[in-house]
């Protein structure tokens, strides 16, 4: 049985554990807007980081008509601070720091990247950047058996014999297909041309080749007609091996 | 110095009312949701998500996982399916607001694993809906217009004030993309170089054209799409000074010339009507999937909480909506 003098001792030690655990919580909400605005901070200057371009100039860059433009503009200045440099000179120098730059941004990035890629966080934003004059298109062929010629059963925008708009202009899919300046179509393109290709086989008994190809257009000026370049990146699937 | 400091602690202390970060949170889980139900509706979730070996498009297959949840616990048709329905699950919940920062979290972590499964699908609409999600987990974007008030108050709409900070970096998010975007755009077509033909060669592009128009007829329209293409570039250079003008706004009773400047010239509000008209001219003329929606669902960040109910206020009050209003009640 517990004696007064035991209660006293307990119920003091209880309200000092009490009064301590108080004043953290005190100490804690006063130090709190102070540690979220430094983990903000943090986090701005990360995703500032993550905002940096992190694409190195490449020789197709510099024999673009904007470079030309952009150096030319650069070449005025330098010549107005009386620091002119030769073309050649100026052009491995902005080569090399915006290959400097990006390598900075990396190394700053490394302690946080697997971070972001779990999270599939990014800073890096293009709108239509380069809206050129080359631009792409899908072609969907099916032969019959027992004949040698194709018939198009689908052609971006332009026809859709075997109502496939729905699934290849889902912008998920298009993306596989959706070939670039700069790049192919990508690796998923071989299953997606698997795909198409099953779904076609299923809905048309008679088919027994499928070939897919993107052909390349070019804009002209304006109210001219889409040029033609040919087609490419063509695949082929057969009833046997879709 | 300290003054400074002090400042900036107190900036990200500010607490306002939840219904704009409340409509952000509806207008983000409909988007993602709509999304995943159209992934589905399409048969595509194996499709894009399952391992090569499982009729999936690859890249991912048993022998190259790619993501953790593969890594874990093997690659396979069914898992990509978990995943995905976790990701409906979250969407909806985020939305009705149910367990709002938990299901915004799942929402984000199962994003980035199908993400990682299938890079090339994975476009910056998704990234920035990510971005949104991770700021809606760290707020209390569930306190209002949310089956949590409900289940907590017994109403969806409720008075708590939250932390402002979510919404401030929400903004502060779409003038980095605008910008970013904007300053970016330095070939050619976006350029006197090429007489700004930018929007009209987007519009001949045929995986991102809506209406087969031939360039005969586009070429009628060349002066307006070149005046668009300028609009466009000043709209997303100038988007870097939508933070600066949402402050100079929120604070006009301190009084001052460019605070004076900043409301008379209505230059926010122009700027919020160009990028709605922007977003809602993409989503008629191009097919561009949940980008247009994606982005404007983040758009009401850039509305104070007070405006948002006043404008509210005034909208169930006009007159023909009070008419309609009198009539349901009648019948």
């Amino acid at each position: 049985m517990r004696t007064p003098t035991h209660y006293t001792h307990d119920a003091h030690d209880a309200r000092r554990a009490s009064s301590e655990s108080h004043a953290l919580v005190r100490l804690g909400a006063r130090c709190w807007p102070a540690l979220r605005a430094t983990l903000i901070a943090f986090a701005l200057i990360v995703q500032a980081l993550l905002a940096v371009p992190n694409r190195i100039l490449q020789e197709r860059d510099i024999a673009r008509a904007e470079y030309e433009d952009f150096i030319v503009g650069v070449e005025h200045v330098l010549h107005g601070l009386g620091a002119e440099r030769d073309r050649s000179t100026l052009n491995t120098s902005l080569m090399r720091t915006n290959a400097a730059i990006v390598e900075i941004r990396n190394e700053l990035l490394a302690p946080v990247e697997p971070l972001f890629r779990l999270l599939g966080n990014d800073q890096q934003w293009s709108l239509f950047l380069s809206a050129n004059r080359d631009c792409y298109r899908l072609v969907l062929d099916g032969q019959d058996a027992g004949t040698a010629e194709y018939h198009t059963l689908y052609r971006a925008l332009e026809l859709d014999a075997a109502g496939l708009a729905p699934l290849l202009t889902y912008r998920r899919v298009r993306a596989l297909y959706n070939a670039g300046e700069q790049h192919g179509p990508s690796r998923a393109y071989d299953g997606l041309a698997s795909h198409v290709s099953r779904e076609l086989f299923g809905s048309y008994p008679d088919l027994s080749r499928v070939r897919l190809r993107i052909e390349h257009l070019r804009v002209g000026d304006v109210g001219e007609p889409l040029e033609s370049m040919g087609l490419q990146y063509e695949l082929v699937r057969t009833r046997a091996t879709p | 110095m300290m003054r400074a400091v002090n400042g900036w602690v107190q900036f990200w202390d500010r607490r306002e009312a939840g219904d704009t970060l409340a409509v952000v949170r509806i207008a983000v889980g409909l988007t993602l949701l709509c999304d995943y139900l159209t992934t589905a509706r399409l048969g595509l979730v194996s499709p894009l998500w399952a391992p090569s070996e499982e009729h999936g498009f690859g890249p991912s297959s048993y022998g190259e996982p790619m993501c953790l949840v593969y890594e874990w616990f093997g690659a396979s048709a069914a898992a990509a399916w978990t995943m995905f329905l976790a990701g409906c699950v979250s969407a909806a919940a985020m939305t009705v607001g149910l367990f709002t920062r938990s299901s915004a979290l799942v929402l984000v972590l199962v994003s980035g694993q199908l993400a990682q499964l299938q890079p090339a699908a994975d476009r910056g609409i998704d990234t920035l809906l990510r971005n949104a999600c991770l700021l809606l987990a760290m707020s209390d974007a569930g306190a209002t217009l949310s089956a949590e008030s409900r289940l907590r108050r017994g109403r969806w709409c409720s008075e708590v004030l939250i932390a402002s900070w979510p919404r401030y970096l929400i903004v502060l998010q779409l003038a980095v993309l605008y910008f970013q975007a904007g300053m970016l755009k330095q070939a050619s077509s976006w350029t006197s170089l090429d007489h700004y033909s930018a929007l009209y060669v987007v519009l001949l592009r045929p995986h991102f054209a809506r209406f087969a128009l031939s360039p005969q007829v586009l070429g009628l329209f060349y002066p307006v799409l070149q005046a668009a293409t300028l609009i466009t570039l000043l709209f997303e250079r100038g988007a870097i000074l939508v933070p600066a003008c949402l402050w100079l706004h929120e604070t006009r009773h301190r009084g001052g010339k460019l605070r004076a400047l900043a409301v008379r010239s209505h230059l926010l509000q122009v700027w919020i009507v160009t990028g709605v008209g922007f977003h809602l001219g993409l989503a008629v003329l191009m097919q561009l999937g949940i980008f247009p929606w994606g982005c404007l669902a983040l758009y009401p960040a850039l509305v104070q909480p007070a405006a948002l109910r006043r404008f509210a206020a005034r909208a169930l009050t006009l007159p023909g909506f009070t008419s309609v209003a009198m009539r349901d009640r009648r019948r």
